[in-house]
């Protein structure tokens, strides 16, 4: 059932692109808008009066969100990706209880705008949980070595090394909050978010157990953020 | 005095493509195998992680993942008057070494030949007359029909997950593949790849011209796939570190993701790395091998004896193999006499360039080992060779491999090659250059063949290979012709200049062109002009099988692992269903 759903996509994706059967990496980049940093920042700040809520309430006016690890650090993702996820969220091709009903009453040039901001903020560090050395090791194994036995490559291998994301498709895992790691692993695994290239994170998040998740988030969590920012504006 | 082990059913030399194939066959079948590999083990984790293995002067440019030319080499010359020299450094070809040979480090290209290629000498004969085909050529037919090997095309292309868009199907043309090629009974098991944007360009530029573009069909995953072993592959990311290295991700086939897991797993089996293979040992009437022997990596010799003996080495180590052993006759160009290193072919490559103004970004680090879009239109026998005065051709690919910053230079012609000059034009081309890859066949001649070197010795004390080859006029000429067709498909790409580089003799092992190394131990109907039986069964050593491109009479302008694997099937199932009942020759001579 599952394979029969994903050919209907790539199929659907292929005509849309105007060749039969054939995609092609031009036909799937979006549009880029020249985004507007000053209206990003309004828009972070107060939301807009068509409903979007204030981006700040949960994410901070530095990306870094507010430490619960409920909402991810936003700082030092590029906009393409940001972007990306704000239209998969709109068009349903990623769901999620909040961000779903915000991204859709946003305008592709809000999107844009935002999407811009928070790719260019200096986030803040934050301290790191506390984590047992077994499951660091675990985790520093799988993200950098991988595992021959679960048909796993190492997480670095495309998302950089410590983490520091292979922009702009590839994003960053450095810093990033370890319960929001986990939370996303768990809907690859789950198969409630399917919107990357090729199933890719879906088909290594079925081989993975609770424990490895879990140690995964704790590694990348302790790394340092890239500093992509650093002489970027800071709000 | 070696070590005389205790006796097996099968011993494989070689542990790679082919050899994990035969082995885990004959395994299942209840035999128990022994596989000797010469290099060591490695597997996907730990020993392809990054970022090591994005090393590319490691790989790329020092060869990290192949033949040890300092115990190993092999002598070239262009003709017999010359003296060979040993090759010091591997540029032209690149014949992988340890465990999965060859096959980790390559592109995943993923081609079958047509029915015409292996019946090529009768079909030149039919279509062109008896006296076409330059004389100087020993074209010969393969002694096996596309009609035989079609199922076990499929069950390689399965186990590889190759994905792709069939063009015919059980003899209906499909839109969007290749209306070329021949039938195939089902649809690829994954679907194509993605499209690259100098694909794109070509794509456009060739319907325009009224030929026929195509995906190339790839063994890098486009999907996760589960293959009929239950092996599971994951996604290709299109990193472009396919050629000389070996993937990271689990998405491209090789022995590691499709079929060594489950070998190793089955008890019949036992891989032993780090032994070398000295020869194959006959009875006393040279009818029938008893078994190999062969060095450990400390240069104790073992004499491992076997009841079927199959050499899986490479192409042109196995033609060394069977010299070493004094299996089959060598072959002489004087005489035209022997079986052993005739029919000795290459694969005719050329290159063009197409060069746009900065507006145009070509990406060219967005990219696969096997993504490419291509015609054939001008491949094999797919059109009338009656004007043009040779036989064979190229496909025309709009491929780039990769974008790998020692490896890809463009500049246009005129340009110069080193300097302030150099680095500007780099720069300025770097990311608006779309490259044809021109991939054509090589016909055997009576001159071009594999021998025992008469000086040069390995790291054992035993002859190094001698390789005396030279394009024929054959292929020069039919490498002009699809040069020339791929400018123009260029010009129609809307770029400011298009150059086109055509293979000239002489051939050089200095400059990179292609593993593609075929023929010396070839398959035919005549044991006179034949090493093995259409079974790659030796016709002189009846338990002796040897599976590799060196079996091909004549090598056609197509990659050669869809082909080879096809015979590895098709091989072990003569073994398992006819000679293991009635052991002896399947074929009389």
């Amino acid at each position: 059932m599952k394979l029969n759903r994903s050919i209907l996509i790539g199929t659907l994706a292929a005509a849309t692109a105007g060749f039969l059967l054939t995609r092609s990496f031009a036909a799937e980049s979006p549009k880029t808008l020249k985004a507007d940093v000053g209206r990003g920042a309004e828009i972070v700040a107060s939301g807009t009066d068509y409903g979007v809520a204030a981006c700040a309430r949960c994410h901070a006016f530095d990306g870094t969100a507010d430490g619960s690890g409920a909402f991810p650090k936003l700082s030092g993702i590029s906009s393409y990706y940001l972007e990306k996820q704000l239209r998969d969220f709109a068009s349903g091709l990623r769901t999620d209880a909040i961000m779903s009903a915000i991204a859709r009453k946003m305008k592709v040039e809000d999107i844009a705008d935002v999407s811009e901001y928070y790719a260019g903020v200096r986030g803040t560090p934050t301290p790191a949980p506390p984590a047992a050395q077994d499951r660091l090791a675990l985790g520093t194994r799988l993200a950098t070595v991988g595992d021959e036995e679960k048909k796993i490559q190492a997480c670095e291998g495309c998302h950089g090394a410590a983490g520091r994301g292979e922009g702009p498709a590839i994003p960053p895992l450095a810093g990033q909050y370890s319960q929001y790691i986990a939370f996303q692993m768990r809907m690859w695994q789950m198969g409630y978010r399917k919107n990357d290239a090729n199933q890719q994170m879906g088909n290594i998040a079925r081989r993975l157990s609770a424990k490895d998740i879990e140690a995964i988030g704790l590694y990348f969590e302790r790394l340092p953020q890239k500093d992509l920012a650093k002489n970027k504006r800071q709000p | 005095m070696a070590e005389k082990l205790k006796p097996v059913d099968v011993v494989v030399v070689g542990v790679g493509f082919m050899g994990a194939i035969m082995a885990k066959e004959l395994a299942a079948a209840g035999l128990t195998v022994v596989g000797l590999e010469r290099g060591k083990k490695r597997w996907t984790v730990p020993e392809f992680q990054s970022p090591d293995i994005h090393d590319e002067l490691k790989y790329s440019i020092r060869k990290g993942m192949m033949q040890d030319v300092t115990r190993e080499a092999m002598t070239f010359r262009n003709n017999s008057s010359q003296e060979a020299l040993p090759i010091r450094q591997w540029q032209a070809f690149l014949p992988g070494s340890d465990l999965g040979g060859s096959g980790v480090h390559w592109n995943g290209q993923t081609f079958r030949f047509t029915e015409a290629d292996f019946v090529w000498h009768t079909r030149m004969q039919e279509r062109y007359g008896k006296t076409f085909v330059d004389r100087n050529l020993i074209i010969q037919d393969w002694g096996i029909t596309y009609d035989e090997l079609e199922p076990y095309f499929d069950k390689f292309e399965y186990l590889l997950g190759t994905g792709g868009k069939a063009g015919n199907l059980n003899g209906k043309i499909q839109p969007g593949g290749n209306p070329f090629e021949s039938w195939r009974s089902r649809e690829y098991p994954n679907p194509p790849m993605k499209e690259q944007y100098g694909g794109v360009l070509f794509r456009k530029a060739a319907s325009e011209m009224g030929y026929h573009p195509f995906v190339q069909p790839s063994s890098n995953m486009t999907r996760p796939y589960t293959n009929p072993e239950g092996l599971q592959l994951n996604a290709c990311n299109y990193c472009g570190f396919c050629e000389r290295y070996a993937c990271e991700h689990f998405a491209k086939a090789t022995p590691q993701t499709v079929i060594l897991p489950v070998l190793l797993k089955n008890p019949n089996f036992e891989l032993r790395t780090e032994a070398q293979v000295l020869r194959v040992n006959l009875d006393g009437h040279k009818k029938r091998a008893t078994g190999v022997t062969y060095a450990d990596a400390t240069g104790r010799e073992f004499e491992q004896p076997a009841d079927l003996v199959i050499i899986t080495t490479y192409a042109l180590n196995n033609a060394r193999m069977m010299l070493l052993s004094g299996i089959g006759k060598p072959y002489d160009p004087q005489t035209g006499e022997g079986v052993i290193g005739r029919n000795y072919a290459y694969q005719t490559t050329g290159d063009v360039y197409v060069f746009y103004d900065e507006s145009v970004n070509i990406n060219p680090f967005m990219a696969a080992g096997a993504s490419g879009t291509l015609i054939d239109d001008f491949n094999d026998d797919n059109f009338d060779h009656g004007p043009h005065g040779f036989i064979g051709g190229s496909y025309i690919m709009s491929a780039l491999t990769n974008g790998r910053p020692i490896e890809f230079h463009p500049t246009p012609p005129g340009t110069r090659d080193w300097g302030k000059e150099w680095k500007a034009a780099i720069r300025r081309h770097y990311n608006h250059t779309a490259h044809m890859l021109i991939h054509g066949s090589s016909m055997p001649t009576r001159t071009n063949y594999l021998d025992l070197d008469p000086t040069y010795k390995d790291a054992w004390g035993l002859p190094l290979l001698r390789v005396t080859f030279e394009f024929p006029d054959n292929d020069v000429k039919m490498t002009q012709f699809c040069v020339d067709r791929a400018v123009e498909v260029g010009k129609r790409m809307g770029a400011k200049t298009v150059a086109g580089y055509p293979r000239k003799p002489p051939f050089t092992t200095q400059k990179y062109q292609t593993t593609h190394n075929t023929g010396g131990v070839i398959m035919g109907s005549d044991p006179n002009t034949s090493a093995l039986n259409r079974y790659l069964q030796s016709w002189q050593a009846h338990n002796v099988f040897v599976v590799g491109a060196s079996a091909y009479p004549q090598n056609p302008g197509y990659n050669p692992t869809d082909t080879l694997g096809a015979l590895a099937y098709w091989s072990v199932d003569a073994i398992k269903k006819q000679y293991l009942k009635k052991p002896g020759a399947l074929v009389s001579a």
